[in-house]
């Protein structure tokens, strides 16, 4: 490696490659910041994104490197238990096409509480419902950072800090300047690298086994310590009911993103808006086959002296198979593959992190400045600038607890934890406010509450963070701990609903029964029909646009 | 809703409910419902079965055939559902909902236009929003 690397460990090639695809985003930022001056196209990109760029920009937005390393590390580490993860990741994306794409197009504007509070009191509901959507944004933005900085030092070389610092700092260059257009396009481009890497690395791993799918798996079951354990579910997870908690998680938490439910704001229609659910469960499901083939590749071609290469948690293991499969560490073609596979590593934070801030800032201009703090005396000049503010803040914040908790924070745990609030607080207020009619404000408060709260409880008395020995019996909780206590956080968030909904106030259900005529057919949602015009002054449209905008049945 | 600042449209002048009450929208919501609600138990269930296999029946999930385990070909089995009833719903979507929805828009159309047109002055001067 000598004849690359720079002064201080720190590696050119990878660096290189890592800066052609940052001039590369800025470029994307410059252009989309002349296209940004509306809080819909700030936040919605003008829902001018078409339906194939938004189930591009979906997956891109989805596929976090604990997709692509994380996933790919775990199938290395233990084999066929880890593709339950991948499954119900991918699963996930069937609720949210049959419950919510076309209804959050058809009923909301730019953010999660648009939807409750149609329907219930506007400021308890959007403040319950900001703080669903802060609360799982800061935990898995920072929980991204971590894991950025851990990469970034590991394949470039840069130390953890400064690599958090830079990783921030394109992040909210991206969402400040160009708002929701140039997260869009980051994430477009980044799913196109994504899936190209992923069938380079398929087809180079198969070519290895003559692509012959049973050699793969023979070859990796021998090369690891438990065998034929390898190809047997029970590695991964100590218990059943961990397992079991774990796949529940992905299935509903992923309805309860934020960032992945604000991109259907971004799309002209329902139909776009479904179709780009189509899409991205064909890219996912596309990619999560690619992964478990490189992950179980690894194990094959890496085998037990590959583990230690591999890191904590496998996360390294692609990067180090890229480097087997290009010739080898030391030799040419296995640098410029580990150079390559890094960056695309790297691109795979960037587009992720960028979704995450630009939704908090929605939560917290849209929801909490507009409508909470001024009482819905919009001014969109005021909002934009909160808006900004608010990504800078959240971001700001996330930089500094990412560097103060540095590589000790358990960057799974953190991940599980924002999946168990979003499957337990968002999701289930979210679907009572669409589908229950005797759903109430008191209800969604109380839900969301519950939620937040009681995953943030279990998951800090949770084995691997509580102090103490890292087993089952370092927590308070004994055996009934789970690293990820879904199975026990969204029946309480359902039940926080409910209880919640019977002790408060009966609502007015005339506005329930609009909701639900809305969200079915679309009428009344504000629509797009050509690309949108350049305004000459934003405030002069406001006027202009709310006419032009409603869906007028000739 | 009555401030409308959450959305955009003055909701106010739109009988909703008897939107609701008419036969289009309800053979919509009953059609779309019956699929969305069965392609949801089909979802839940299938993946239930393969959650229940991966972590209780180990062994059957670690036969080989040919060569490679059970898991591998069930966790893909799990793709192609996803892939199957996306496509499912997309093609339904398209051939039999859409053209309800635009069926019941039609008729709430009469409603809608009559009121568009007495507002039509007022909204000129953009009047459900406060002007600064």
């Amino acid at each position: 490696m000598t004849t690359f690397v720079l002064a201080a460990g720190v590696k050119a090639l990878p660096l290189a490659i890592f800066a052609v695809v940052l001039a590369g985003t800025l470029g994307i930022t410059y252009w989309a910041a002349k296209r940004t001056s509306t809080a819909t196209e700030f936040w919605a990109a003008g829902r001018g994104v078409t339906g194939v760029q938004n189930g591009w920009a979906i997956a891109g937005d989805y596929m976090s490197a604990s997709s692509f390393l994380g996933f790919a590390g775990l199938v290395f580490l233990f084999g066929v238990d880890a593709f339950v993860s991948l499954m119900a990741a991918l699963v996930a994306f069937l609720p949210v096409l049959l419950f919510l794409a076309e209804r959050m197009r058809n009923s909301g504007k730019y953010t999660l509480a648009d939807v409750l509070s149609f329907r219930l009191s506007e400021r308890p509901a959007r403040m319950a419902a900001a703080t669903g959507t802060l609360a799982v944004v800061l935990v898995y933005l920072v929980a991204q950072m971590v894991g950025a900085g851990v990469l970034i030092q590991a394949l470039i070389g840069i130390s953890f800090t400064p690599a958090v610092i830079i990783v921030g700092a394109f992040m909210l260059a991206y969402v400040i300047f160009g708002g929701m257009l140039a997260t869009t396009w980051v994430q477009i481009i980044k799913a196109v690298i994504l899936m190209s890497a992923g069938v380079l690395l398929t087809v180079l791993v198969l070519a290895k086994v003559g692509f012959n799918p049973g050699n793969l798996f023979t070859r990796a079951a021998a090369n690891h310590e438990a065998k034929d354990g390898y190809l047997h579910p029970g590695l991964q997870f100590p218990t059943q009911l961990g397992m079991l908690s774990f796949g529940i998680a992905f299935v509903l938490g992923t309805a309860g993103l934020p960032h992945i439910l604000m991109r259907f704001f971004t799309v002209p229609d329902a139909k776009a808006a479904r179709g780009s659910v189509g899409w991205a469960v064909f890219l996912i499901g596309a990619f999560y086959l690619m992964v478990m083939v490189v992950g179980v590749g690894a194990r094959a071609i890496l085998g037990q002296a590959g583990e230690e290469a591999a890191g904590k948690g496998g996360n390294l293991a692609i990067p180090t198979l890229a480097e087997s499969l290009g010739g080898g560490a030391g030799s040419t073609g296995g640098q410029i593959f580990l150079a390559v596979i890094s960056a695309v590593a790297l691109a795979t934070i960037l587009a992720v992190v960028a979704g995450l801030v630009i939704s908090a800032s929605g939560a917290v201009a849209h929801d909490l400045w507009s409508n909470v703090i001024r009482r819905g005396d919009e001014n969109e000049r005021q909002e934009l600038w909160v808006a900004k503010i608010a990504a800078a803040s959240i971001g700001a914040l996330a930089i500094v607890l990412a560097i103060a908790g540095g590589a000790g924070f358990n960057v799974s745990a953190l991940v599980g934890l924002a999946f168990c609030i979003a499957a337990s607080a968002n999701f289930p207020a979210l679907v009572l406010a669409l589908f229950w009619p005797r759903f109430n404000t008191a209800g969604a408060v109380t839900g969301i509450l519950t939620g937040v709260i009681v995953s943030a409880v279990l998951i800090i008395l949770s084995a691997p963070v509580w102090p103490g020995a890292d087993s089952v019996t370092g927590s308070p909780l004994g055996s009934l701990a789970l690293d990820n206590p879904a199975i026990y956080c969204i029946p309480l968030g359902f039940l926080g609903c409910f209880v919640g909904t019977m002790l408060g106030r009966r609502s007015d259900e005339r506005a329930y029964h609009e909701l639900f005529v809305r969200s079915e057919t679309g009428l009344g949602a504000e629509q797009v029909t050509a690309r949108p015009q350049r305004p000459q002054r934003p405030r002069a449209r406001r006027g202009a646009a709310a006419m032009a905008t409603q869906v007028l049945p000739k | 809703m009555a401030d409308g600042s959450a959305q955009d449209g003055r909701t106010d002048l739109v009988d909703w409910t008897r939107i609701e009450r008419s036969p289009e929208f309800r053979e919509l919501v009953a059609r779309r419902h019956r699929f969305v609600y069965l392609a949801a138990a089909v979802t839940f269930g299938v993946f239930a079965i393969y959650l229940g296999l991966a972590t209780f029946a180990t062994d059957f999930m670690g036969t080989t055939v040919g060569g490679v385990p059970i898991a591998w070909l069930a966790a893909m089995s799990q793709v192609l559902m996803t892939w199957v009833i996306t496509w499912m719903y997309l093609r339904k979507a398209d051939r039999e909902f859409a053209p309800l929805e635009q069926r019941v828009a039609e008729r709430a159309g009469a409603r809608f236009t009559r009121d568009e047109d007495a507002a039509d002055t007022a909204a000129d001067a953009p009047m459900e929003r406060s002007t600064p």
